[in-house]
């Protein structure tokens, strides 16, 4: 059963198309990671599933109801989607317990609903206090508060932590996550934070230029991207030439299983190899430089030129010391099969 | 999947309401514009002929040559004054830059009273000068084209110094301090960085001067210069020529949307505004001995030839004359005149905050492109000069009695020959946009997120407007309010053009008596208008303190205090 769904959508602004015929779906109770970078139609996306803004082309869906295209239109109120925004956008003329208060119906148990929320957040003593008079951290669990307080089928988050610094939005992020496990509604992250993506969502989803170019578990997003754009954008990558045959490629570093593209017109392709994945040994039997090396606190970062002048990177631990200039002889411990793409013409 | 299409009703009725309330405030706004259009095709040649083509070509270039005066003095004025008390330093600039202001106060036809006596052949002036150098002494002729544009350069120069001092202070620190260091010296460094960054400001402040000139129809013709707009006077006034003044009515119209356009080419740029490149102000530089004080001088000097000496000039005839009659007795024609400008002005004031806040509501809660569309078209009033949208208004009067009469129902009369009611709607037109944007201007420090917040939430639009919109937007609602209060207050062509016989308010009173050279007894009434357009100066100060750095921010105000001014500069000026 799906809580909310885009099909084909499309969402101009004047000659920008912010979101170009997305399809994309989210299920009961699910968390999906939305990320890609600034301006790539990721919020516009999120506007439109909350009714905020109207789709040019295509339908919108929630709870298996049709809300926009096609002559439909169901406005923000009645769709039963809740939205935590970056600013938290609580009322600064309401006292915290009459936000979370806000979207719940006067019938039965307001008071009771509003005190669980509370606590599910962890601000019980807080519901006499006006936003002002909290952290950006407590503004955005009131926010959370509130949006699950209506009991929606799936709450929106649009870079909802992008304002906290980075210790507060680990626990914030956590806190969320489990309140929404607790009420069982799906929620939708928006985010420009790939660790943040990777880390909180069942499923991830890129974006770029308005388009969807990947949706999956995060392992194959990151494992397996469908394309460049999602393989750089989602983690540091080097892209080394290598000859397709069968399942494998061949490469200057060795023989490698791979997840080869469809696409790939003929045998030339590059495979994507992650430094993690990229160790090297200095046995004098090398055939491969040490050509820069950052220092990353508890690793370091080496960057190898090949004998073909390619260079592919290697994370180490710090205890794995090499001067630069140092001979070395690269190998790949990938632990899964490499993905390649068709050389681009 | 159940398909949609079973919305309840009961709830569809708000959003459905929002469209219908946006359409036909949109519709109100262009009605006059689209009867004019209307009017003037199928009025034909005869009108023009009517008309005669030298006429015409006479009076659109001396309105154009107005306006080149104008526009000119202005931005030199404005602009000048702006960058003086941006960038130096000197004694009193704190006091003066906030009274550089002040003219906003005066309006044209007011100014330009007092020095048409002044200047007069019996005012002060030319005494002085007789008395000098004997009778036959010779004085520069005081009825010409370059006094009127001083006048009104005078009374309109505030629109430019506030907007240009706004980009001035909010954009040009790091650019000028980067050209200073790149060698420029401070002249070259200003002409070349700081008036390009300010272009868009200049830009939307040259086209407020402009369009308050091409409006004009008293000031011009205290100093007998005859504009499109004159003649739209005289032609309507003088002989209830409708088609003729349709025609002129027109041109003014096509003036009006051509300096809109020069305005939007002008600031194609302002989308790469560099307010988020430098948040920085600009350090003034101290200026020492002889040059600090001819700043202050300069500053004075303005203030006091548009300022000071009206005013006190108005005070003096007030105390003296003005409350007696021709016959000595009391005036009782001033404080009818009051209280019919005080009734016009409350109702405008009240029909334009309630449109404003419904409009507003509806552009916030309403997502569909139909919605924005019309809310965009309702603000379209503003750029529509007085004399245009009352000589549409008329037109669509004449239509409305027409319908009337051949429905054989009564009153058709009355719809032509004016009444209050026509000229608080046409001034709603007039002012919508005023009202609309100083109330948004209040919604605007309130992320639009709030709204959509308490949508998703579950709130109906009305729920949003009476728990989230009302409350957070109250101050906003009441400087509504005063600002179209003050500025109807003001109108002159409008209640010129469109008044029932009889029907005289504060502005007419003057016009009139200054038309008849009466100039002592229109000091009272033109002394109640000064005063009470001092009311939005004052409200501007008030924010300029409530925003200066020692001022403790209140949680809910809004975080930029630059933004916030010009928002009320445009506000204050109906743009």
């Amino acid at each position: 059963m799906t809580a909310a769904a885009v099909v084909g959508v499309t969402r101009r602004f004047g000659r920008t198309v912010a979101v170009d015929d997305v399809t994309l779906e989210v299920g009961d109770g699910e968390l999906l990671a939305l990320v890609g970078p600034s301006g790539c139609g990721k919020s516009t996306l999120l506007m439109l599933l909350a009714g905020l803004l109207e789709p040019d082309a295509g339908t919108v869906h929630v709870d298996g109801r049709q809300v926009a295209g096609g002559g439909h239109w169901v406005p923000p109120e009645q769709r039963s989607v809740g939205v935590v925004f970056q600013d938290a956008a609580l009322f600064p003329h309401l006292r915290v317990e009459d936000n979370v208060a806000f979207g719940v119906s006067r019938r039965g148990g307001r008071d009771e609903r509003v005190q669980q929320l509370l606590e599910l957040v962890d601000l019980s003593g807080y519901g006499r206090r006006y936003p002002h008079e909290l952290s950006g951290g407590q503004q955005q669990r009131v926010a959370l508060a509130r949006a699950l307080a209506a009991r929606p089928r799936a709450v929106l988050f649009d870079e909802a932590f992008g304002n906290l610094d980075a210790g507060l939005r680990a626990s914030v992020r956590d806190h969320t996550v489990a309140a929404l496990r607790e009420e069982g509604a799906a929620g939708v992250f928006v985010t420009h934070d790939q660790a943040e993506a990777l880390a909180v969502g069942d499923r991830v989803a890129v974006m770029n230029g308005g388009r969807l170019e990947h949706v999956g578990v995060p392992e194959h997003a990151f494992h397996a991207p469908a394309s460049r754009f999602v393989a750089t954008f989602l983690g540091e990558a080097d892209f080394l030439p290598g000859t397709q045959a069968g399942r494998q490629v061949r490469t200057e570093v060795g023989v490698l299983p791979a997840v080869v593209d469809d696409d790939a017109a003929d045998d030339a392709v590059d495979v994507m190899l992650r430094p993690h994945e990229v160790t090297f040994v200095a046995d004098g039997r090398g055939g491969a430089v040490v050509s820069a090396r950052e220092f990353r606190g508890a690793s370091y970062l080496y960057t190898l030129r090949l004998a073909s002048g390619a260079t592919v990177r290697s994370l180490q631990p710090h205890t794995v010391e090499h001067a630069v200039g140092t001979e070395v002889r690269v190998e790949v411990q990938a632990g899964h099969p490499v993905r390649s793409f068709a050389r681009p013409a | 999947m159940r398909v949609g299409g079973q919305q309840r009703p009961r709830r569809r009725g708000g959003r459905r309401g929002a469209l219908v309330l946006a359409v036909a405030a949109a519709g109100l706004v262009l009605l006059p514009v689209v009867a004019l259009l209307v009017g003037v095709v199928s009025g034909g040649a005869e009108p023009w002929q009517r008309l005669g083509v030298s006429g015409v070509e006479r009076q659109t270039v001396s309105t154009l040559a107005l306006l080149a005066l104008v526009v000119a003095g202005t931005l030199a004025l404005g602009g000048g004054l702006a960058w003086l008390t941006a960038a130096y330093r000197f004694p009193g600039r704190q006091v003066v830059s906030w009274l550089l202001v002040l003219p906003l106060a005066v309006p044209g036809f007011v100014l330009g009273l007092v020095y048409a006596s002044l200047l007069s052949y019996a005012g002060p002036v030319q005494s002085v000068s007789r008395a000098a150098f004997g009778d036959d002494a010779w004085f520069p002729p005081v009825r010409t084209m370059p006094v009127a544009a001083a006048v009104l350069t005078l009374s309109l120069y505030p629109y430019v110094y506030l907007l240009a001092r706004a980009a001035f202070r909010s954009s040009a620190a790091t650019p000028y301090g980067a050209a200073r260091t790149l060698g420029l010296g401070p002249v070259r460094a200003a002409l070349r960085v700081v008036v390009p960054l300010a272009r868009p400001s200049l830009a939307a402040g040259a086209l407020l001067v402009a369009l308050e000139t091409l409006s004009d129809v008293a000031t011009v013709q205290y100093f007998g210069v005859d504009t499109l707009s004159v003649g739209i006077y005289r032609v309507w006034r003088g002989q209830f020529d409708r088609p003729a003044a349709t025609v002129l009515a027109v041109l003014v119209l096509l003036l009006a949307l051509s300096l809109l356009a020069v305005e939007r080419w002008l600031r194609r740029g302002a989308r790469y505004s560099p307010r988020v490149l430098s948040t920085a102000p600009l350090a003034p530089v101290r200026l020492h001995g002889g040059r600090a004080w001819a700043a202050a001088a300069v500053c004075w000097t303005v203030l006091g030839i548009a300022v000071v000496i009206p005013v006190a000039t108005l005070v003096t005839w007030s105390t003296t004359t003005s409350l007696r009659g021709v016959d000595g007795s009391f005036d009782t024609a001033f404080v009818t005149a009051a209280a019919n400008s005080a009734l016009l002005a409350a109702q405008a004031a009240a029909v334009v905050v309630v449109l404003a806040v419904l409009l507003v509501h509806a552009a916030r809660v309403d997502a569909r492109r139909r919605v924005r569309a019309a809310v965009q078209a309702t603000l379209s009033g503003y750029a529509v000069p007085g004399p245009v949208l009352a000589i549409g208004a008329l037109l669509v009067l004449a239509a409305g009695r027409d319908l009337l009469d051949a429905a054989g129902l009564p009153g058709g009369g009355t719809l032509v020959t004016g009444s209050v009611a026509a000229l608080v709607a046409v001034y709603a037109v007039r002012f919508l946009a005023l009202g609309f944007t100083t109330v948004e201007a209040r919604l605007a420090s309130v992320s639009p997120s709030l709204t959509s917040a308490a949508l998703s939430l579950g709130a109906a639009p009305r729920r949003v407007l009476r728990s989230v919109h009302l409350p957070l937007a109250r101050s906003g609602v009441a400087v509504a309010a005063v600002l179209v209060a003050v500025d109807a207050m003001k109108e002159l062509p409008i209640v010129l053009l469109l008044r029932p016989v009889g029907f005289d308010t504060l502005s007419v009173r003057v016009w009139q008596l200054a038309a008849d050279s009466r100039y002592e007894m229109a000091g009272l009434p033109a002394l109640a208008i000064v005063l009470v357009a001092m009311v939005p100066v004052a409200l501007l100060f008030r924010r300029e303190l409530r925003d200066a750095p020692a001022a403790a921010p209140a949680p809910v105000e809004s975080r930029d205090g630059v933004d916030d001014e010009l928002r009320l500069v445009l506000a204050g000026t109906g743009r």
